[in-house]
């Protein structure tokens, strides 16, 4: 019966206009929300896509010794796509001449993600191939061929084996991010490389298992693994979206985004909140008159309990559509200068959404409904009677607990969300202090006088709290908006402060001498000028002012991060110019 | 004074008193009175003499401070409101000065509420009769802003009579309506009373409308008073009061 009743109340009132404000409110904070996440979402997972790429798969597991075979079965088992590589450093020889390369040994299904490119000719242009070289063959890159005068059908030998050079390799997936002079690469069969007797006990190789599939199967075969895993042979390398530090970046920006749209959500958290005193007051009568005939507490609870989820749904589905449409909007406006996921939909920034539009509703509207719960029967009989209740500490609990919520799920950080929120709660205690006394003060300075100014005073004065509430909710929201302003100028400022005046936007890298009148000719043409070259050198460090620099760390230092950063600069070949 | 099942309402010796910001105020001064069922009842008094304070007691609506009220051998006076409640649903109708219908519902949908909230099967089917009984099946989709007082008024009736109650509350019902549509609301809720058996307690100014009930209690600062029917009415001198 009250599912009937509830029904019929919320679509008269939806269809006479009376749930229009309260509906707005809700449809404003799910489609800012949802707009917001489900864009940083596609964002994010771009990224994710693309550094996916530069490993080669999902999951990498490096190890200095070869993987179990076991291992690769148990993620075969648990559906898991497998690869497997052996990376070395080795000579190659052609005739009388050799060269220190990359040896790549790869297997059937190398590479998981990502793309093999290869051309006919050296620096020729890459094309995306799907096959790997045969048994016997072996595809290298341009700049072995060129310092061996190389030619396709030329062979060269590997340790002990002979390899016909086939293709010219341009580019491999996951041939890692150094800029500077790494050595030539050397794509072969896995199957052969015992035959090239390079790989022997204490042989510096990497034994490589790739992995792609779903995340839970990951995280499950990781799960397996980990135990059996020693850190001192192990390494298990994955492109997780907070992982990489352009990830990183995007995840704080969502959080920055999503604490700004805070603003929107508080803005329409106020209008739900007045919005549902209004129509509490509204249905005191009808909550009088169920009453009256009959209706039990419980009754009436259901009735205006179902009315708000009906008001919340309708609200989150307007809202949830705007968000998709805005976001899909901002995508193919920005599609042209960011990379963005071609998948669309994401269930995390939905939930996200759903969880404010259900969180705004359900705690705004819970002191006025529970002050409409409360409204006697006897109201029928005489109209001033109102609601029981006195105490807002249920108010101000309920507002207060669901701006919290919202800014730890936005923030994923209960310290900031704590920080934010007890300034908030400081700040709010002060503007109450304010405008209760400036509303005593007009009503102070109307007295004695008659008309419409001592009138005003006193209606205001008479709903004190209320006129107080709204006043502070409007003055946090106006000042939310400031310090996202400030934040956001303040911010791109700090970051351009940071770089030196003049710093190019881009740089090239790898020139040889040969290419730089092509380079500076195709410049020109372009009116740019190319103001310097810097001549580029790999070599390590060795001692510092006499003192010899040690590349043995302790486990103590290791723990430290700029223990670690010294011994990555000092401890390994640098880029020195 | 008894509880048997042939006094509809039974009080003994109730009172009200509130407090306020000068200390208590009693409205009603002990009251004792039976109400038997099928009687008609006027209860008549000048404004603030406590007639509405008395019918929200005896409709269970409001507690007393000290006394006992019994409705259809029911004490009032030992029930919490969701008893309280579940006893208006199942036994009370209401008709109130101002309507006092749902903004939000339609006409038909008004006169269905009671019964949906008593769990009465087909609501809609009963309505609809009802609706027809006083003249406005054509004006079941309408909301009550749509409808004039008058419609309004029989729309109220209607609604108070879907339950079948033993017991109708009208409180002023003619109040809000001018001469021509008070008389037809008067006579429709007559009509109704009497073909539905229900007792009737009906507060009212308008000594025409009192006049039409079996009895006349009179409320006067608080204290009840019973009129014979052919006592002088108060425009022609005091009236002949009994105390009860």
């Amino acid at each position: 019966m009250w599912l009937n009743l509830a029904w019929r109340l919320f679509r008269h009132e939806a269809k006479r206009g009376e749930l229009t404000i309260i509906l707005a409110a809700i449809v404003l904070s799910v489609a800012s929300v949802l707009s917001l996440s489900l864009f940083s979402e596609r964002l994010q997972q771009a990224l994710t896509d693309k550094t996916a790429q530069y490993i080669a798969a999902d999951r990498v597991l490096d190890s200095r010794k070869p993987i179990p075979v076991e291992w690769r079965d148990k993620a075969a088992e648990m559906g898991l796509n497998t690869a497997k590589t052996v990376y070395t450093r080795s000579m190659v020889f052609a005739d009388e001449d050799m060269l220190l390369v990359d040896l790549r040994s790869v297997n059937e299904n190398y590479p998981l993600v990502g793309e093999v490119k290869i051309s006919e000719q050296a620096f020729g242009v890459g094309e995306v191939t799907d096959e790997l070289p045969a048994l016997g063959e072996t595809w290298v890159e341009s700049q072995l061929m060129q310092q061996l005068g190389l030619a396709l059908g030329d062979q060269i030998y590997v340790g002990e084996l002979a390899l016909t050079i086939t293709k010219v390799l341009s580019e491999v997936p996951d041939s890692g991010f150094g800029l500077f002079g790494s050595n030539p690469k050397v794509l072969m069969r896995m199957e052969q490389v015992t035959e090239t007797e390079v790989l022997g006990a204490g042989s510096r190789a990497t034994y490589s298992l790739y992995l792609t599939g779903d995340k839970t199967q990951l995280d499950d075969y990781y799960e397996w693994l980990e135990p059996q895993m020693d850190n001192e042979l192990h390494y298990w390398m994955s492109v997780e979206d907070d992982e990489s530090p352009i990830g990183r970046s995007v995840a704080r920006a969502e959080q920055y985004f999503l604490l700004a749209s805070l603003l929107a959500i508080v803005l329409a958290s106020v209008a739900i909140a007045v919005a549902a005193q209004r129509y509490s007051q509204r249905h005191y009568d009808p909550v009088a008159i169920m009453k009256t005939l009959g209706a039990s507490r419980k009754m009436v609870q259901q009735v205006y309990l179902l009315q708000i989820i009906f008001i919340t749904t309708l609200g989150i589905l307007i809202g949830g559509a705007i968000g998709f449409v805005v976001q899909q909007g901002v995508v193919s406006l920005v599609q042209e200068q960011v990379s963005v996921s071609l998948q669309t939909w994401y269930w995390g920034p939905v939930w996200i959404s759903i969880f404010t539009g259900v969180i705004c509703a359900l705690l705004f509207s819970l002191y006025p409904l529970l002050k409409l719960f409360s409204i006697p029967p006897l109201r029928v009989l005489r109209k001033d009677l109102g609601s029981n209740m006195s105490s807002r500490i249920i108010q101000f609990a309920a507002a207060g607990g669901a701006i919290l919520i919202l800014m730890w799920a936005y923030s994923q950080n209960i310290k900031i969300s704590a920080i934010l929120f007890s300034s908030g709660a400081v700040l709010v205690a002060a503007l109450l202090v304010v405008t209760t006394g400036l509303i005593w003060l007009g009503r102070r300075l109307g007295q004695g006088r008659m008309g419409a100014w001592q009138l005003a005073w006193a209606r205001i004065q008479r709903r004190a709290m209320d006129n107080s509430v709204q006043l502070i909710s409007f003055s946090i929201t106006i000042m939310l908006l400031l310090v996202v302003l400030v934040m956001r100028n303040d911010m791109v400022e700090q970051w351009r402060d940071q770089l030196p005046e003049g710093t190019p936007n881009y740089f090239l890298a790898n020139i040889t001498e040969t290419q730089k009148p092509m380079m500076e000719e195709h410049f020109a043409s372009y009116g740019v000028e190319v103001k310097e070259y810097y001549p580029v050198i790999r070599g390590r460090f060795v001692a510092v002012n006499d003192e010899k620099i040690s590349t043995e760390v302790s486990k103590e230092e290791e723990d430290s991060e700029e223990a670690r950063n010294r011994r990555d600069s000092l401890g390994r070949e640098a880029n020195l110019t | 004074m008894s509880k048997t099942p042939e006094n509809m309402i039974t009080t003994k010796n109730i009172t009200k008193t509130v407090s306020t910001s000068e200390g208590p105020l009693t409205i009603l001064q002990p009251i004792s009175f039976d109400v038997k069922a099928s009687e008609t009842v006027a209860i008549v008094g000048a404004s603030g003499s406590g007639k509405s304070t008395l019918l929200g007691l005896l409709a269970g609506l409001d507690e007393v401070s000290t006394g006992e009220i019994f409705l259809d051998g029911k004490g009032l006076h030992q029930m919490d409101e969701e008893q309280r409640a579940q006893l208006r649903g199942e036994k009370v109708g209401f008709i109130f000065q101002s309507f006092m219908l749902v903004q939000s519902l339609t006409a038909l949908e008004n006169i269905m509420l009671p019964a949906e909230i008593r769990g009465l099967d087909n609501p809609k089917k009963l309505a609809e009769e009802l609706l027809a009984k006083v003249g406005l099946e054509h004006r079941g989709g309408h909301y009550p802003n749509q409808l004039s007082g008058g419609e309004q008024q029989r729309v109220a009736i209607a609604r108070a009579f879907i339950t079948q109650p033993k017991i109708l509350f009208a409180d002023e019902p003619t109040g809000n309506l001018d001469a021509a549509n008070g008389e037809r609301v008067e006579n429709l809720l007559f009509d109704l009373n009497k073909s539905a058996d229900t007792t009737l307690i009906l507060v009212t100014h308008d000594n025409q409308l009192a006049d039409k009930c079996e009895r006349q209690l009179v409320m006067q600062a608080g204290e009840l008073t019973e009129r014979s029917n052919d006592a002088p009415r108060p425009s022609n001198g005091k009236p002949q009061l009994k105390a009860i």
